[in-house]
């Protein structure tokens, strides 16, 4: 047999790899079976996959919905799981409607084809190594500027934790990297090709990314909030490569065959009320805040080290083990907003952004900020405003005459997807009668009192 | 503390693409706000990647769903081939009520969408493309349309070499109308 260790990847054959490693499948209560080969578990069994052990998917969440206890680690798994299965659908010539993506995709008896599949899946399965503790939303606080967990998945995919044993496994840790991050977050601002950009959108997409259907299924579960499912299978089935046809443009981007628009439907849907009941609860953002302003009164510096090392050393299990030991010693740096997580003591909300106010006034949250800030002290008030990056809700759709339409011009359901935004006014539970009544009494006088430029009607 | 300031920009851009007949879908507001930000100047608080079919930026596509969510837009669907136009939403008078008209850009909007807003989807995002080539690394047509062809090999060298001299031409008369700095690559040497 021939010593390969000196050639690149791309000089390697795949296929003769694959062949020489044993399958293994792990029990998954969304997939049934995760299946991944002996080379693949390799990377599993990293210290940076290992990690994700340790990292909740929805950080505080389990405060309110008991059973959201699961972990970044099982989610990746699943995430790979669709990735490869996603990629088997998609690539499948019979599936190739257009020449404009049949010139795209690998020929499947290729070396590339097999390459490429196994970048998906690595991509895949690493995509969140980065995830702070808590895979914290409040990056832009807790890092330094610049710096998104995209950027720390980068750095580690690329790290000796890591390239090794996947040029080990014949794939470049670059191709992985890059596909995991996606060309928005890429920390160099990398040139995408076509192809590449529909790997990452096969993991990262917003209408059948991978992320996101795993996610959203995965959540469901353990939260208990049934409105995160769908009818996966079908929708997978149904997924292709279709020129988005717009006049006479042929980007090229996921979309489905009509069979599955019902199925898309039902995700996109799932998506909007697994926001609004569980992403976006009120009480879950509040201990996210009370979580954030904990680190930074814990963390040296109040923001998380960026090297690789310190990274891999940080998890959930410390962050507990740090608030336990502050909410027990108010001496301790963070010892005030560790006590509200503790003992359940988290601020209460008071306001949030609503059509009618908003259609008064754009300003209202501001307003009552404002005016609660004057009156109570703004020690004993907190703002939250989130705007998630959720879009996808236009893809195209090839139908049974052979056109290839936008979504919402096939669906009115999909026309009537809200995006939604949450801006809430949340106060310390101490004040939280004395200010609802003070608040109920002057709201509709501090909303209306501003119009242009902030002067006084 | 949402962007008053900025939605009322985007949405005048979009009311000027519609007042020119375009049928103002995503491309058309993305590819016109590349312009009006960094070619004009003007500030859309949008970082632009070079995406599959030109530059794209995920922060415009973050602020229009803002904006949707605050309905001060919505998407309008269109019949086959073209996809939603970008039309004001339930409260943008709201918005119009509440936030001064961006008239220090007016100019700049007005010459863009004239230029951009009645162009056909493919040759929006050559345009595009031909701006991105141009701002990252100059040098002469030729040179810029063999770069398009490398980075997005589905244009042919002919679109590509016709797609540097347009936006040569648009430089040209724009710093004719003092509208663009005169050390902005191409349009040629000044």
């Amino acid at each position: 047999m021939p010593d390969n260790r000196q050639q690149s990847p791309r000089e390697w054959d795949f296929r003769q790899a694959s062949m020489s490693t044993k399958l293994h499948e792990i029990r998954d209560p969304i997939h049934a079976f995760v299946r991944l080969d002996s080379d693949e578990r390799k990377v599993l069994n990293s210290a940076p996959y290992q990690r994700l052990r340790e990292i909740h998917q929805l950080a505080l969440t389990y405060l309110i919905y008991p059973g959201a206890t699961h972990r970044r680690f099982e989610h990746s798994l699943g995430v790979m799981e669709l990735a490869g299965r996603m990629y088997d659908v998609v690539t499948n010539p019979e599936n190739l409607y257009d020449d404009s993506v049949r010139r795209l995709v690998p020929n499947p008896q290729s070396f590339d084809y097999g390459y490429w599949k196994r970048v998906l899946r690595m991509a895949a399965l690493l995509h969140d190594v980065g995830h702070l503790p808590f895979s914290h939303a409040a990056e832009k606080e807790l890092l330094p500027a610049g710096w998104k967990h995209e950027r720390l998945t980068y750095d580690l995919v690329m790290s000796d934790y890591l390239a090794p044993t996947l040029r080990q496994i014949k794939v470049g840790p670059e191709d992985v990297a890059k596909i995991a991050v996606g060309p928005e977050k890429h920390p160099a601002k990398a040139e995408y090709t076509e192809w590449e950009t529909i790997l990452s959108e096969i993991i990262t997409g917003d209408a059948f990314g991978a992320d996101r259907m795993d996610y959203l299924l995965r959540d469901s579960l353990h939260a208990g909030v049934s409105y995160g499912r769908f009818d996966h299978f079908r929708l997978l089935d149904t997924l292709r490569i279709l020129p988005r046809s717009r006049e006479d443009s042929k980007e090229p981007t996921l979309g489905i065959v009509r069979g599955g628009l019902e199925s898309a439907e039902s995700l996109l849907w799932a998506r909007y009320f697994m926001y609004t009941q569980l992403y976006f609860h009120p009480v879950r953002r509040i201990y996210d805040k009370h979580l954030k302003e904990f680190l930074q009164a814990w963390l040296p510096g109040g923001r998380f080290s960026t090297k690789v090392e310190d990274h891999l050393r940080v998890t959930d299990s410390d962050v507990l083990s740090a608030i336990r030991s502050c909410d027990g010693d108010e001496a301790k740096p963070g010892h005030e907003s560790a006590r509200r997580i503790a003992r359940r003591e988290h601020f209460r909300l008071v306001y949030e952004m609503n059509p009618a106010d908003q259609e008064v006034n754009p300003n209202s949250v501001d307003l009552v900020e404002k005016a609660l800030n004057e009156k109570f002290g703004a020690d004993h008030v907190r703002r939250d405003t989130y705007i998630p990056e959720v879009e996808g809700v236009d893809f195209p759709i090839y139908t049974r005459d052979g056109r290839i339409l936008s979504s919402l011009s096939m669906s009115k359901t999909l026309q009537r997807v809200p995006d939604f935004a949450v801006d809430c006014v949340y106060v310390d539970p101490q004040i939280r009668n004395e200010a609802e009544s003070w608040l109920a009494e002057r709201r509709d006088q501090l909303i209306s009192g501003n119009d242009k430029a902030g002067t006084a009607k | 503390m949402n962007d008053l300031p900025l939605f009322r920009l985007i949405l005048t851009v979009a009311g000027e693409l519609r007042k020119r007949k375009s049928w103002t879908g995503e491309t058309h507001v993305q590819k016109v706000g590349y312009f009006l930000q960094d070619l004009f100047g003007v500030p859309l608080k949008a970082d632009y990647i070079l995406y599959k079919h030109g530059p794209y930026s995920f922060d415009l596509r973050r602020t229009l769903s803002a904006m949707r969510a605050y309905q001060y837009v919505d998407w309008q669907p269109n019949p086959y081939p073209y996809g939603p136009t970008l039309v004001e939403g339930q409260l943008a008078e709201t918005l119009k009520r509440f936030t001064e008209e961006p008239a220090e850009y007016r100019a700049k909007i007005d010459f863009v969408t004239e230029w951009l807003g009645t162009k056909r989807v493919a040759e929006l995002e050559r345009l595009g493309t031909a701006l991105y080539v141009t701002l990252s690394e100059g040098a002469a047509p030729q040179d810029r349309a063999t770069r398009i062809c490398e980075l997005k090999p589905h244009v042919a060298p002919a679109e590509a070499q016709e797609a540097v001299a347009e936006l040569d031409n648009m430089i040209v008369r724009a710093r004719q109308q003092g509208l663009i700095a005169n050390q902005v690559a191409g349009g040629g040497a000044q």
